[in-house]
């Protein structure tokens, strides 16, 4: 998971959210209008510098979109650039089979992200809310954290040093006729491989926000439980995980607009290791045909199909939301 | 107008169109200084003067067909050749370019970096990107449409050509013919070197000169011995005992790191061409060949028979600190890592020729590339590129001036000491003076000046090899395919070669990434470059 995504979106999405105006502020439309803007102006301040950078670093760059419908070079401006209408897209209808690979790639690794990865952080959270000593849990949340603040590059480093072929493991097992654990470079275990990766590095971090839901719950709602005679498996069910529950599906639908990234620097750095076919997704097919092989228009085509899935995902996986009577990212109420 | 002098001129046709009329309008375009880029269809250029230095005599001459000049020691006295600072009035240049070595301090912290400045007279803002990211790199800097003084281009680089002749200067006024004189050590680089950096009519660069010897397959002479095995293979089946005998996992040893340098080395054996083969006209791509097939299957098979290193499939291996250590036997790598290696490591560093696959001699060994790299200077006005060259003349500064010591070794009594007339760093030295100045712009390549026993095996590497030097036909024709294009189609045929030798696909995969080589711009290249050769002719 992504915090400062998390962060980023979940930002506007409060801004959004008008609060009803207080029963005392009743007056003309104008004048509260800037009634609201005198009371508040503080706040909007604190807010601009964060409503730039959004502006600046994610709206601004949409426009550079247009470069899907153009055959952009380098060495042009995106002006001189001359129109091609849909030619650039044409990997993505005609099926182009490194294209297909990606894909299927893709929603692979997104689909165990979302099965496998993404409810650790919930278990993980669980169990730290369950540890009764206060020093055992921040011991433990250190630990647990620590890892996200490495960058991928020092992860894959120290996978490859100490499970690599000729990591610290196989050299040792080598020397003494033991077992070789070939599991980096092997494109059968790729799967498996960036898994653990991505849940040793961020699943202790993914823990903050479930825990912050958690330290929320009121003590008399256990309490209630254990009065009815209800053990811990009930108080589980019956108010921590209702107490997350808003948590968690709002992490999800954010989980769902980012089912076709799947963590791209992970990936290019250990993909030459196992092949493309193994290790070839959305993130570094864009990557590899745009930067490296000069197809910036189909490379940008290709990531605003992706981006338009996305938005989709989070508007369907929304409004099922709303369904089921959650506010979800953002609620019209 | 002055009648430039004719004879000393190379006219080249660079993308086609009759001869006469291609070198009319590089008269035109040597007279005129027209700076205008003509993109596409006949254009030609009058390449720099070849003006070789005459400071130093070497101790070896070089040879008509490419052995380079050896010498045993330092000259006495260097001599100053820049009475002025290059750079005067240069303000700050920036400067992209790869690096090979770890990164030295920063400027603040490395009081090279600061004399470098003094002597020049401007401030360089390098900005200093591995190797094996650069292209990433360049390729992003070129999107930004940011681009700094000096930028190193590299021969992959995604729409190079017009890269080149549409954000980066026109040099041909400045470096055109007799022009180039004015920067003596720019002109002091062979013709050959400056083919890479003519597009369209214009010269769009400076080149990093390299020799003719190209990739060396370095070998661990010491371990070879002391196994006793035989330093000079006479077959294939000699060298892969040779690899074989090396080997010893438990040892932490294996033959080889490096899936391309040994596909290349055994193809050499096998008589791949060099890149493209020439017959009556007629291209036909290496890629093409049923040799080029089968050097993939032996190293597939030395693949599986375990004498890679484990991790070579990653791409990330370290191979001149692993050969250092001898966890890796062999490893190929540009003639100039010689001295680096022997000077880095203290082992004994040696060279395997490749002998023909199935004995009788030495096989053919490919050409090295004329450049290492070229480095374009961003689009200015004429008194900036003016600066820019002056500076670029300084780094070319040869061996026997006081500017090439100080670029190679810093200050003396700082920097290096002289010890029994050669220069050796110090522990600061070792730090500092890492600045990758020489992917800028350099010199051409000497042998030494250095250990006469090294310099003496590195001259006789090249004695042997150097007469079977097979040349790529392509060398100096223009094809925009290949040149645009040549990121993606190498991409092709790298990925197809790793997959198979990894045992991730069989040999017959070869077939289908051929293909696909040919759909994705091999054939428009082969089309091209016989085009350009008909109208050369």
């Amino acid at each position: 998971m992504a915090p400062t995504e998390l962060a980023a979106t979940a930002a506007p999405a409060a801004r959004g959210t008008p609060d009803a105006p207080p029963p005392a502020a009743r007056r003309p439309r104008q004048a509260s209008w800037r009634w609201r803007l005198r009371r508040d102006w503080f706040l909007l301040l604190l807010g601009l510098p964060g409503l730039l950078l959004v502006v600046l670093f994610h709206y601004v760059p949409l426009a550079g979109n247009v470069i899907a419908f153009k055959d952009y070079r380098p060495y042009l401006t995106v002006w001189e650039a001359p129109w091609v209408g849909f030619e650039n897209f044409r990997v993505i209808y005609e099926g182009d089979p490194a294209f297909l690979n990606a894909l299927t790639n893709t929603l692979v690794i997104s689909l165990i992200q979302i099965v496998v990865v993404f409810p650790v952080p919930i278990a993980l959270a669980l169990l730290l809310n369950s540890l009764l000593s206060e020093r055992v849990k921040r011991v433990v949340q250190s630990v647990l954290y620590l890892p996200h603040f490495m960058s991928w590059v020092v992860v894959v480093a120290v996978f490859q040093q100490l499970l690599g072929n000729a990591g610290l493991y196989n050299t040792w097992a080598r020397a003494h006729d033991l077992p070789l654990l070939h599991l980096i470079g092997n494109a059968d275990l790729f799967l498996p491989l960036i898994t653990s990766q991505a849940i040793w590095k961020d699943a202790g971090w993914g823990t903050i926000i479930f825990l912050a839901a958690m330290s929320r719950v009121d003590l008399e709602l256990y309490e209630a439980v254990a009065v009815d005679g209800g053990g811990r498996m009930r108080q589980l069910w019956h108010v921590t995980l209702p107490a997350i529950r808003s948590v968690i599906v709002l992490l999800l639908i954010l989980k769902l607009g980012d089912v076709l990234t799947v963590g791209f620097e992970q990936i290019i750095l250990q993909q030459a290791a196992v092949g493309q076919d193994a290790s070839e997704v959305l993130d570094t097919y864009v990557y590899n045909r745009g930067i490296i092989d000069g197809n910036f228009g189909m490379a940008a085509a290709v990531g605003l199909v992706k981006g338009v899935v996305g938005l989709g995902l989070v508007l369907a996986a929304n409004k099922i939301a709303h369904l089921f009577g959650e506010r979800g990212l953002y609620s019209r109420w | 107008m002055r009648n430039p002098p004719l004879s000393r001129r190379r006219f080249l046709a660079m993308t086609g169109g009759a001869a006469a009329l291609a070198a009319g309008s590089g008269l035109l375009a040597a007279c005129g200084g027209s700076t205008a880029p003509r993109t596409g269809g006949a254009g030609s250029v009058a390449m720099p003067d070849y003006v070789p230095t005459t400071l130093v005599t070497p101790d070896l001459p070089a040879t008509a067909d490419g052995v380079m000049a050896g010498f045993y020691r330092y000259p006495a006295n260097p001599a100053t050749a820049f009475t002025t600072k290059p750079g005067e009035g240069a303000g700050t240049v920036s400067i992209l370019t790869n690096i090979l070595n770890p990164v030295p301090p920063s400027a603040g912290a490395n009081a090279y970096w600061q004399e470098l400045h003094n002597r020049l007279g401007a401030t360089l803002d390098i900005t200093m990107t591995p190797q094996a990211d650069y292209l990433s790199k360049l390729s992003t800097v070129i999107a930004s449409g940011d681009l700094p003084d000096l930028t190193l281009i590299s021969a992959r680089l995604a729409h190079k050509a017009d890269v080149l002749t549409r954000l980066c200067a026109d040099l041909s006024e400045f470096l055109g013919g007799s022009a180039v004189r004015q920067y003596p050590f720019l002109a002091s680089i062979p013709t050959d070197a400056w083919l890479p950096t003519a597009y369209g009519g214009g010269i769009f660069a400076v080149p990093i000169p390299r020799a003719v010897v190209g990739t060396i397959m370095f070998t661990r002479t010491d371990l070879v011995r002391a196994r006793g095995l035989d330093p000079e293979p006479a077959s294939y089946a000699d060298f892969l005992a040779v690899a074989k005998g090396l080997t010893d996992a438990r040892g932490n040893r294996w033959a080889f790191g490096s899936v391309k340098g040994v596909i290349t080395f055994v193809g050499t054996m096998l008589g791949v061409p060099n890149v493209w083969r020439e017959e009556g006209g007629r291209f036909t791509s290496e890629h093409e060949t049923e040799e080029r097939k089968e050097a993939i299957a032996r190293t597939a098979r030395m693949f599986a028979d375990g004498l890679f290193h484990p991790d070579t499939m990653g791409g990330r291996l370290q191979g001149r600190d692993l050969f250092g250590n001898g966890t890796l036997a062999f490893n190929p790598d540009g003639y100039a890592a010689w001295d680096t290696l022997a000077k880095t490591y203290p082992v004994e560093v040696g060279a395997t020729v490749a002998p023909k696959a199935d004995g009788g001699g030495t096989a053919r060994h490919r050409a090295g590339t004329t450049a290492f790299a070229i480095t374009a200077i961003k689009k200015t006005d004429k008194s900036r590129i003016e600066q820019l060259l002056r500076i670029c003349d300084w780094l070319a500064a040869p061996l026997g001036t006081s500017e090439y010591m100080f670029r190679k070794f810093g200050v003396e009594g700082t920097h290096y000491t002289m010890e029994d007339g050669a220069p050796v760093l110090t522990d600061k030295g070792k730090v500092e003076v890492k600045l990758p100045l020489e992917y800028v712009v350099d010199a051409p390549h000497v042998l030494g000046p250095g250990d006469r026993a090294r310099v003496d095996a590195q001259r006789a590497y090249q004695e042997k090899v150097v007469p079977t030097i097979l040349r790529n036909p392509a060398e100096g024709l223009y094809s925009a395919t290949a040149t645009d294009k040549a990121g993606e189609l190498s991409k092709i045929i790298d990925t197809a070669e790793l997959d198979i030798v990894s045992g991730r696909k069989p040999i017959g995969h070869w077939d289908e990434a051929v293909a696909a080589w040919r759909t994705a711009g091999g054939d428009a290249a082969r089309a091209e470059y016989e085009k350009a050769l008909a109208d050369k002719a």
